[in-house]
């Protein structure tokens, strides 16, 4: 569709680091996995999944990734120095896992960081990082690329959480202008163009749709989905850690879960697993 | 403190894209963030907003002007003679009417709201999202906060029968 070609448009022009990244991403999807199994395994304590496979995976990736990205022999030297170092880490993290929910999460963070200062990248907002892998993960797969693209094109942006959302918002709204000109070039009329710019401005108020709106994903940081959360009763928790992972791990958190309200809910014997 | 001959003295706020806005300082300490600013007398020239951009950062003040007079201590109330309770009431169908936007800016007005620390805009923001849970199914949840599904089937089916109870 529309949405797709613009996509695709806002890859193309982040073509030199989108492909390294891809292979990031990749690789943080794999991360991503082992430690949502983890955090199962936490549920159901006998069944420990062993570590070596994944550990195995990490230091596959790297060697492929690592050239493309840098090609230095710095890079090369990463190379042949990280693969005993991440199966450590590995098992620390699946021994700390359990812990709670939450501990996992900033594991996480702090695992794909530690990498990230392997690899030798050059960017100094570690802090932010730690942020960055959670969005982009549930982001869809492209504009995950797309942020970490923004990202590296200018680290400093990664001030605040908000500012790629920012620059994700825009570019496809300019593609947009971009594509609509041509039209109008073509038709000999300006009538799209103009209607898109009034657009823009008329959905802020009346809760429409339009292109950024699509683009658009509930991409708040912990601590916000944290204080939104704290506004729903147990229940609502329950359902609203069903829709995804990062929500899940949010709902979970042991500061709506310190008393049961079982007020006004219909509790029936089969419902008491 | 606060109440240092503030009454009329401006402020002048500047968005990241070159935007900047003047406004008085009683509705810019609507903010706790910027109030803390003004206090440790850090705001001789513009503040800087770094993260929020022109187009939120207007409705946030559009938001904070509208409030400044019922929540802040400001000596320009003297016209609002009428009773605080349907001046309340007012407010609160101005309030439904200015979060009546889209998800995206929502999003942005929550994330500016957390930024700049002004409680009654970050309480409306997440009130309407929390309506949106828990007044819609799975489904719609995820559609209208565009949340991506990113649990496998089996793993949607766990869940679901974990908490069944919830879904009934």
């Amino acid at each position: 569709m529309a949405d797709g070609g613009k996509m695709k448009g806002v890859e193309g022009s982040g073509e030199g680091t989108g492909h390294g990244e891809d292979m990031d991403e990749e690789a943080r999807e794999e991360l991503e996995l082992a430690l949502s199994l983890g955090r199962r395994g936490w549920h159901l304590p006998p069944v420990p999944v062993p570590p070596p496979a994944p550990a195995l995976r990490w230091s596959m990736v790297f060697p492929a990734w690592d050239p493309d990205a840098a090609g230095s022999s710095r890079a090369a030297e990463s190379v042949w120095d990280s693969p005993p170092v991440p199966p450590l880490r590995f098992r620390d993290m699946w021994g700390g896992g359990g812990a709670d929910a939450d501990a996992g999460g900033a594991g996480e963070a702090e695992e794909h960081n530690n990498v990230e200062e392997e690899e030798g990248s050059e960017d100094g907002d570690r802090d932010l990082q730690n942020k960055r892998p959670k969005v982009g993960a549930f982001g869809e797969e492209s504009s995950g690329v797309n942020a970490s693209f923004f990202g590296y094109e200018a680290p400093h942006l990664h001030a605040f959480a908000e500012h790629d959302h920012l620059k994700l918002s825009h570019g496809p709204e300019n593609e947009l202008d971009f594509g609509l000109s041509l039209i109008s070039n073509d038709g000999g009329n300006d009538i799209p163009r103009e209607t898109n710019s009034h657009g823009v401005c008329d959905v802020e108020r009346s809760g429409g749709t339009n292109a950024e709106d699509l683009e658009i994903r509930m991409d708040l940081s912990d601590d916000l989905l944290h204080l939104i959360f704290s506004f729903l009763c147990q229940k609502d928790l329950c359902r609203a850690g069903a829709a995804c992972k990062q929500w899940q791990s949010a709902s979970m958190h042991e500061d709506f879960w310190k008393y049961l309200k079982f007020e006004n809910t219909r509790i029936s014997l089969q419902n008491c697993i | 403190m606060a109440t240092r001959e503030a009454g009329k003295k401006m402020i002048m706020l500047k968005s990241p894209d070159g935007m900047e806005f003047e406004v008085e300082e009683a509705v810019a300490m609507e903010s706790q963030t910027i109030r803390k600013m003004i206090e440790d007398d850090c705001a001789d020239t513009a503040i800087l907003i770094p993260n929020i951009n022109s187009k939120i950062l207007s409705r946030v003040i559009e938001y904070c002007n509208k409030h400044v007079p019922t929540t802040g201590a400001t000596g320009a109330a003297a016209s609002d003679t009428v009773a605080p309770a349907a001046l309340a009431e007012d407010l609160k169908i101005w309030d439904a009417e200015f979060i009546k936007v889209n998800r995206a800016t929502r999003f942005n007005l929550i994330q500016a709201a957390s930024y700049l620390n002004i409680k009654g805009l970050l309480d409306l923001t997440s009130q309407t999202t929390i309506d949106t849970i828990s007044d819609n199914s799975l489904e719609e949840i995820r559609s209208f906060l565009s949340t991506k599904n990113d649990y496998l089937p089996e793993e949607e089916q766990t869940i679901r029968r974990e908490n069944q109870w919830a879904f009934q």
